[in-house]
């Protein structure tokens, strides 16, 4: 495990939360004006100084839990308010989003591009809150004296750690499935062709080279699928050109994206191994401590709160879940293995079913739907 | 040339790692096991030969430590079979664990880094890259370069470390062996050959990398095999030290490579999703051809393994799945 991936994680997920939140906002009409002030609110909370400063210290990664709370409360560090069904969603999108971005990525090097993405995206956002800017700015600095001079291996064991983050989380999710990215067991596509990650060569080329060190012989070998070199390298410059997509904002295009998981799917993504559950994190306790502090000074300002809905409505909701009930059910019956010999998962389990019971009736609630009473 | 069989499962997903897939191959036991990491725990599968027999276990991973609370996690698994022993070994972020062969107890414990120390920086030195030489020497990389070797006895827990090899510069990614020749690499792409002499070590030959981590290693009648971070294989002759072949072999990172001792079989996977198979020739040239490849759908390698001495069938393991692959020769 590399001790340094903590910002990214928090980073890049932040960063999706607020490519959503920005689409939900304007999907929902709510006013410029205030739609600016939420997210203006949140990344400042997100972006703060010493809790930024805290991340980058060496440590590792929180466990799931634990960077889920984070979340929890960052959505709520301004005058927006999601109900617990809506806050799934939107940390499954959240997760699921980088975690595409990471499987997909060329090389171990590409993260820091897409993270790059994702603060240039964010300060697009910034217009008229100059004071967040500067903050935006000092992850950025941090981020380059972090991770610009990194070697290739210590790429490859973030990279890693990072996968291992997202292990066994296989939510599907509307915008990926439209776009084939993603196939219906949860698994993202693997391209077979396309652009080469910077500095590979293309594959199928054998060369022997003799006692003084010319080559012999050049021999080709069927390497299947068709690759173009890339033309230039992604720059870590403040404005310089990412080259990579990933991390880039994929709801400018306007479409609803919907998550699809069964009871079967989510039991399985919420079973955290009973050594992760287990092990009380000091260093993300006290973190939250600080979190908690930095949006509590926040929440005196808040008057009228604004709820935010990541449902179009709930019965398109209950139709998506029915409509895909059963292909899952097959799909996945294979890999679901709940083991009752372990005494801590049953309560676990029985915990995450009371929480799927909660989330049944909360797509049967009035609220849902009055999104816009309050805006 | 192969087609691909009915996979095992096993009880926990695959962690993206390199080389996460031990093979212990007893055919005259009737016993064929398989050893994949999962975060903290390694999945053990033990099969018959005619696989009419299937067992699944599994290995939990505690850290005795009583300044930090961190989950554990392995960074490697293998069963080493030295002349005398056969025992599986578990590298960590802290430390290298020595577990009797079917996983039943730790036998060992070696920690690594600074176990006083509570700054997370100054306490990280992982164990990575597990091999054997000689008789008795069990050998394992670590973060700082360094190389671990410890006397293993025919019998019981009485396991000392005999010597640390320095000469790498960068964490150590993998090692392997034959015979006497143990050799080495790291994440600048540096491959070190060193020699067993009586019962000491000594570096031979030092083979300057180009900055891409050589993630995975494996040496047959005096070829070494080096795959790379960039998708690359090299081939060098143990001997001199001097670059034989390159092959352009991925378009990712590649994450094992295992030699079918018999037949001279060279089997690589990468996180491109194929699993390629190669021949060496050995000789004053050592010579690479290719024979076999197939992607496996939408599945990031991380591991790979032969069955058979003579190639006959090989194994495959992917991140975030709990299939175990497998190939057989038609």
């Amino acid at each position: 495990m590399s001790f340094k991936t903590l910002p990214l994680l928090f980073i890049n997920l932040g960063g999706e939360m607020i490519y959503i939140l920005d689409q939900r906002l304007r999907a929902q009409n709510i006013a410029d004006e205030k739609a600016k002030k939420v997210l203006h609110d949140i990344i400042a909370t997100m972006y703060h100084k010493r809790f930024m400063e805290e991340l980058f210290k060496p440590q590792p990664l929180y466990s799931k839990k634990a960077m889920r709370t984070v979340f929890d409360r960052l959505a709520h560090a301004s005058i927006m308010r999601l109900n617990a069904a809506s806050m799934d969603k939107l940390y499954d999108l959240m997760t699921m989003a980088f975690k595409f971005q990471v499987s997909l990525s060329l090389r171990p090097k590409d993260i820091i591009l897409t993270t790059l993405n994702h603060i240039d995206a964010i300060k697009s956002l910034l217009d008229g809150a100059p004071q967040v800017q500067q903050q935006v700015d000092h992850v950025y600095r941090l981020l380059i004296e972090t991770f610009g001079s990194l070697s290739l291996g210590e790429f490859q064991l973030i990279r890693q750690t990072l996968l291992n983050f997202f292990q066994d989380m296989h939510i599907r999710v509307s915008i990926f499935l439209k776009d084939k990215v993603q196939s219906s067991n949860g698994r993202f596509v693997l391209p077979d062709s396309g652009t080469l990650p910077w500095k590979t060569e293309s594959p199928g080329t054998i060369r022997l080279y003799d006692a003084s060190g010319n080559v012999r012989n050049t021999s080709q070998f069927p390497a299947n699928g068709n690759f173009v070199p890339a033309l230039q390298e992604g720059s870590f410059d403040i404005k310089g050109s990412r080259v990579t997509k990933l991390g880039t904002n994929m709801y400018s295009v306007v479409r609803t994206v919907e998550t699809i998981s069964s009871g079967v799917q989510r039991r399985q993504a919420n079973v955290v191994s009973d050594i992760e559950s287990n092990t009380p994190d000091p260093l993300a306790k006290a973190q939250l401590d600080l979190l908690s502090t930095l949006i509590g000074g926040r929440k005196s300002a808040s008057k009228q709160e604004i709820r935010l809905n990541l449902f179009n409505n709930d019965q398109e909701e209950d139709d998506a879940a029915e409509a895909t009930m059963k292909p899952i059910e097959m799909a996945e019956s294979k890999v679901v293995k709940i083991d009752a010999s372990k005494k801590q998962r049953g309560a676990e389990l029985n915990k995450i079913m009371g929480e799927l019971n909660v989330q049944d009736s909360a797509s049967h609630d009035d609220d849902l739907l009055d999104l816009m009473d309050s805006a | 040339m192969f087609r691909r069989e009915k996979p095992l499962a096993l009880k926990s997903s695959a962690s993206a790692l390199a080389n996460n897939l031990s093979a212990l191959i007893t055919p005259e036991k009737d016993s064929l096991n398989y050893a994949v990491v999962h975060k903290a725990v390694v999945n053990i599968i033990s099969s018959t030969t005619d696989g009419s027999s299937v067992t699944n276990k599994q290995v939990i991973c505690k850290e005795p430590s009583a300044t930090h609370q961190t989950t554990p996690m392995i960074l490697q698994c293998k069963w080493i079979q030295l002349p005398v022993r056969t025992v599986l070994v578990l590298t960590t972020l802290r430390g290298i664990q020595i577990y009797e062969y079917d996983g039943s107890a730790m036998i060992y414990f070696h920690a690594l880094g600074n176990v006083h120390s509570s700054e997370a920086s100054e306490y990280g030195n992982f164990g990575r890259g597990i091999s054997c030489v000689g008789d008795n020497f069990l050998c394992v990389g670590t973060q700082l370069g360094e190389i671990a070797v410890f006397d293993i006895p025919q019998k019981g827990p009485n396991i000392n470390m005999k010597e640390s090899l320095t000469g790498h510069k960068y964490p150590v990614c993998d090692l392997a062996s034959e015979r006497n020749t143990l050799i080495s690499s790291d994440e600048q792409g540096s491959i070190i050959l060193w020699s067993l002499n009586d019962t000491s070590i000594r570096q031979r030959q030092f083979i300057q990398g180009s900055g891409d981590p050589c993630s995975c290693l494996c040496i047959w009648k005096d070829i070494i095999v080096g795959g790379f971070g960039n998708g690359q294989l090299k081939v060098y002759s143990a001997k001199t030290g001097r670059l034989a072949a390159l092959v352009n072999a991925h378009v990712r990172w590649i994450n094992a490579l295992d030699i079918a001792s018999e037949s001279g079989e060279l089997l690589s996977v990468s996180d491109d999703t194929y699993a390629r198979i190669w021949k060496l020739k050995a000789g004053e040239n050592p010579e690479i051809e290719f024979s076999f490849g197939e992607s496996v759908t939408d599945l990031q390698l991380c591991g790979g393994q032969f069955v058979h001495k003579a190639g006959m069938g090989f194994c495959v393991t992917g991140y975030d799945s709990s299939d175990l692959v497998f190939y057989l020769r038609n």
